[in-house]
């Protein structure tokens, strides 16, 4: 049989479709993705303000970070955002980007931060074998993963936990040091001074607080060696979930 | 005699196309369902799918002549409105998002 033109056109398309297949099967790495969710905490009596935070991840994209009890001044020291979500598995995180401002010590932080890579995804892998995984909400249904939580202690100092049912583990401690803010770090509705921009984003910081916290409450105190009790707190809930099968 | 053998290899080459409009059909979805897709990218994936189907189906349609094979161009004619409506939806829809400006 001879083949006629349309189907060596056919022959063609097929060929330049299995390439992409290839390709975005590669590029695309669904074996070196996973779900998880983000969140930032940061102690009461150190409230911050951030300007930016967020991880990069191993192809580049951008990971959030939920910082909505940060913002509020909700926000403890080992606690994570209570709703965690995820809606789809990404890649995971290489760097952590963190840009904020202090209260207290009215200090500019800026710095991005390496994560330790091979950490994680051994931590993932193992989590999943172990079956240490947490519920995470999806529209499609729930799926399971981990989640991070990014700690901002006072003095600059910052930790990374991952954490699971009856599983939390440290795997970034670091001390930023201060910086002058620079370009777009006093930017608020419009370019401020130094002093302007820190009034500005704690204004809404109660004046009870403020006054609480500028008579040198809880001056002394070093968040950055303070146990969470993450899995202390939670254990009896995971009990009870497990006793009735929510979780497994 | 000639002639037949002509008819001959014209069925082979047109159903060998068949089997080739069904692999590349297959890879196509394939090829659109690597990695998790939101809701919203599903249906822009089904779009693809469709004008392919309508590409695919019109070379077919404009390669074979002949009373066996009329029934391609009406199967090309249904998935060419088909996409068209897919269009008109899709312009539909970005017009109203440009529409959405606070």
């Amino acid at each position: 049989m001879k083949l006629n033109f349309v189907n060596k056109l056919y022959i063609a398309v097929t060929l330049v479709l299995v390439v992409a297949i290839v390709f975005k099967t590669f590029s695309y790495k669904g074996w070196e993705r996973y779900h998880y969710f983000s969140s930032v905490c940061a102690p009461e009596s150190y409230p911050i303000a951030i300007h930016n935070s967020y991880f990069i991840l191993a192809d580049g994209d951008l990971g959030y970070i939920k910082d909505e009890a940060v913002e509020n001044y909700t926000s403890k020291w080992g606690e994570d955002y209570y709703f965690a979500e995820s809606n789809r598995r990404e890649r995971l995180p290489v760097k952590l980007v963190l840009q904020y401002v202090s209260y207290r010590d009215k200090k500019f932080y800026s710095d991005t931060l390496n994560l330790p890579k091979e950490k994680i995804k051994q931590v993932f892998k193992s989590a999943f074998q172990n079956k240490q995984v947490t519920k995470l909400f999806n529209p499609s249904g729930d799926v399971k993963g981990l989640t991070f939580l990014v700690g901002i202690a006072n003095d600059g100092n910052v930790a990374v936990w991952l954490r699971g049912v009856f599983f939390e583990k440290l795997i970034l401690k670091q001390k930023l040091s201060s910086k002058e803010p620079q370009g777009d770090e006093t930017y608020y509705e419009k370019r401020l001074s130094k002093a302007e921009y820190i009034e500005k984003r704690f204004e809404d910081l109660p004046d009870s607080l403020k006054l609480k916290l500028d008579s040198g409450f809880d001056n002394k105190a070093n968040y950055i060696d303070t146990p969470t009790h993450y899995i202390d707190k939670n254990k009896e809930l995971w009990e009870y979930q497990k006793k009735n099968g929510f979780i497994e | 005699m000639e002639n037949k053998e002509l008819q001959l290899n014209k069925q082979k080459n047109s159903n060998l196309s068949i089997l080739l409009i069904g692999v590349n059909l297959i890879l196509l979805l394939i090829f659109a369902n690597i990695g998790d897709s939101l809701d919203d990218e599903l249906s822009v994936n089904y779009c693809y799918l469709s004008f392919g189907t309508t590409v695919l189906l019109g070379f077919y349609a404009f390669s074979y002549h002949g009373k066996g094979y009329r029934i391609a161009k009406w199967l090309f004619a249904a998935s060419l409105i088909i996409s068209a409506l897919l269009i008109g939806l899709l312009l539909y829809s970005a017009g109203l998002a440009k529409a959405f400006q606070h």
